[in-house]
């Protein structure tokens, strides 16, 4: 299963990272031949999401679960690929519904926003993979600039979850109850 | 601004403060020291260290230097408190608080009798539940033990090869003792060089030790006993003080580190003598635990020198290349091919709270990592040769059962040979080893951060998407 995950991995790499590319061009630039290359953006998505979820999975297949989870680099590994496919799982279906008029209302900024966290977790999910490969990235050096050491398990503490599960909550709420006043 | 903007502003403002401080607070709690689990890790996980090795065709030289803030020359004492005698300086997870326990330097060789040491070090000794470990043998199960206990009367799970077990990954499943002599005949041992700075040093002797199924002295004599009559629940033996002007040590000078390594802080044969019962003893007089004494037989074939000066030690071990003990010692031969691993304890450690090296290759006239030069005469001309450097890490509980089982994802690669340095150096080893010591806990916080994070994507996603259909409608 490794060379087949190794195989799928460079499609979301080269997909979505094409995509945010993209996408921070549309965002500071209205060129018709911006507009037209902004176009192919649902189908480098989709492709670029698709292969995020196999290469998930086929990474999955590679050790048992057990020395996944007792790794701290396995552990790293499976935590930023999930939330990087969740972030671009976000990104996708908010252009997909969007469309093109996303750009013109005031989606736009919030879109952008979450197309370079994904890039950030695509990025930091890719540096993962090369280090267990035995091939360790410069882009780690930022990473623990920034307070997390690659090498350390990604985790926090009861109490920051906790709050960012309340914030979790408040956003439904708030949005829930947006929908109902506007209703 | 319109009511579905302002929505979105909001609702990513909160997403993007929650994620923020999922970063930030990132590793914060949980690594805090157990000593109840025997978990204590050090403030500093890798330190340099420097080797230099020589030979004259006879004798074999190794020069060591690495970093200490004060050098720890006392092992542990007896102190008199209220009219009786207390023992201090008994192992415990991590620094000694008194700041007992010797300062030490180890090295492993091997000559190919263990393959797998050339390639992990001395992470092949590791065997499960060692003393100092979460879950270690206790000194009862040692004790009870048929072999370890009862015929080689050990009270704790030392470092053991592989092969000397039925099982590996079980301390207990020894080998019967015909096949223990089989494999030892077979050169399937690793030396043990063994400076400390305590139990030997001063009198210029390093422990000459092995592994094989336990960790072993040689054949023959250590450089010490203990000083303690238990039959009067005393000391066997004070300063002399016709030779030394005192006959005990100061608590307080032993406390501060500013024990002089060039004063009598030791007891032996040139500065002692018998215990006085009727000397007016007061409470903090302290009488080293450990009577120092010529090692004798094998033990007692490495000489050694160490001096601290400068925040740094330096020690050199030397011994006969070719010592005549084949079963107790690798014999190094010009020409010859070896591989070496290092270990150091400071601050006060013991046990399995030191340093370690990966595995280092060694040549007499051979290509290697740390080639040994040759010098006539008696003495290696030191200042003409460079210094060979490398990282100690601490390595934490990482066991051989553990690296060679699933849990392991490098597993597979240990079978078929691949040496750790592949994939592996110093600091992410001494990562690991703590990650190792709180894996429970970690592994419960690391699965509720990646379920927090997934959904405050879901929160995000689930809000941002209505409010772009609201926006439609």
């Amino acid at each position: 299963m490794e060379p087949i995950h190794h195989m799928m991995a460079h499609f979301p790499i080269a997909l979505l990272s094409l995509a945010l590319l993209i996408i921070l061009l549309r965002a500071f630039s209205d060129t018709p031949a911006i507009r037209r290359i902004e176009s192919t953006l649902p189908l480098l998505l989709v492709l670029g999401v698709a292969g995020a979820l196999t290469a998930f999975v086929t990474g999955l297949l590679i050790w048992p679960s057990e020395a996944v989870i007792s790794s701290p680099m396995g552990r790293n590994k499976l935590l930023m690929a999930a939330w990087m496919l969740a972030a671009w799982i976000v990104v996708t279906l908010l252009r997909l519904r969007g469309g093109a008029g996303l750009w013109e209302q005031g989606g736009r900024w919030p879109f952008v926003v979450m197309s370079l966290l994904g890039g950030v977790l695509l990025a930091t999910t890719g540096t993962l993979g090369g280090y267990l490969l035995g091939s360790p990235s410069r882009f780690s050096e930022g990473l623990r600039a920034l307070g997390w050491d690659v090498y350390h398990t990604y985790f926090s503490p009861t109490w920051a979850l906790s709050i960012a599960l309340a914030i979790s909550v408040s956003i439904i709420v708030i949005s829930i109850s947006c929908r109902q006043k506007a209703a | 601004m319109q009511r579905s903007d302002l929505l979105r502003t909001v609702a990513l403002v909160l997403f993007l403060l929650a994620f923020g401080l999922l970063w930030v607070s990132n590793r914060q709690g949980l690594l805090v020291p157990n000593p109840e689990r025997n978990i204590a890790v050090p403030e500093t996980l890798t330190i340099p260290f420097q080797v230099r090795v020589a030979h004259n065709g006879s004798d074999i030289h190794f020069q060591y230097r690495w970093p200490a803030d004060r050098p720890h020359l006392i092992h542990d004492v007896l102190r008199f408190e209220g009219g009786k005698w207390i023992t201090y300086g008994k192992a415990v997870p991590g620094s000694q608080p008194e700041g007992l326990h010797e300062d030490r330097v180890a090295m492993m060789v091997d000559d190919g009798g263990v393959p797998e040491f050339s390639r992990y070090g001395g992470f092949v000794t590791i065997g499960n539940r060692l003393d100092g470990f979460t879950n270690g043998v206790t000194g009862e199960e040692a004790e009870a033990h048929p072999y370890f206990g009862n015929v080689r009367g050990q009270d704790a799970a030392t470092k053991y090869l592989p092969a000397t077990r039925t099982d590996s990954a079980d301390w207990g499943a020894v080998q019967p003792e015909d096949r223990l002599a089989q494999l030892r005949q077979a050169g399937y041992f690793l030396d043990l060089w063994h400076w400390r700075g305590n139990r030997g040093g001063p009198i210029g002797f390093a422990d000459d030790q092995l592994v094989g199924e336990s960790r072993d002295g040689d054949n023959g004599r250590s450089a010490w006993s203990t000083n303690w009559d238990g039959e009067n629940n005393r000391p066997k033996f004070m300063f002399d003080p016709v030779k030394t002007g005192y006959v005990a040590l100061e608590w307080d000078a032993i406390l501060n580190g500013t024990v002089d390594q060039d004063s009598a802080h030791y007891l032996h044969a040139n500065a002692m003598t018998e215990f006085d019962a009727d000397h007016a003893w007061r409470d903090g007089d302290t009488l080293p635990r450990r009577v120092l004494r010529e090692p004798e037989g094998s033990r007692a074939d490495i000489r050694a020198q160490g001096r601290w000066e400068n925040g740094y030690w330096t020690v050199t071990m030397s011994r006969a290349m070719d010592t005549g003990n084949p079963l107790d010692d690798k014999i190094f031969r010009d020409g010859g091919s070896y591989s070496v691993g290092f270990a150091v304890h400071r601050n006060a450690t013991g046990g399995r709270w030191h340093y370690v090296s990966l595995p280092v290759s060694l040549g007499l006239g051979r290509d290697a990592e740390l080639p040994v030069a040759h010098f006539t005469g008696d003495r290696p001309p030191w200042d003409t040769q460079l210094w060979y450097e490398i990282t100690l890490f601490y390595p934490g509980q990482v066991s051989w059962p553990l690296l060679t089982s699933h849990a392991h994802a490098g597993s597979a690669r240990i079978a078929s040979g691949v040496p750790a340095h592949t994939y592996h150096t110093p600091e992410q080893l001494a990562q690991y080893g703590v990650e190792i010591e709180y894996a429970d806990a970690i592994i419960k916080q690391w699965r509720w951060t990646l379920i927090v994070g997934l959904l405050l994507f879901v929160t995000i996603g689930f809000t941002l998407l209505r409010s772009i259909r609201n926006q439609r409608g």
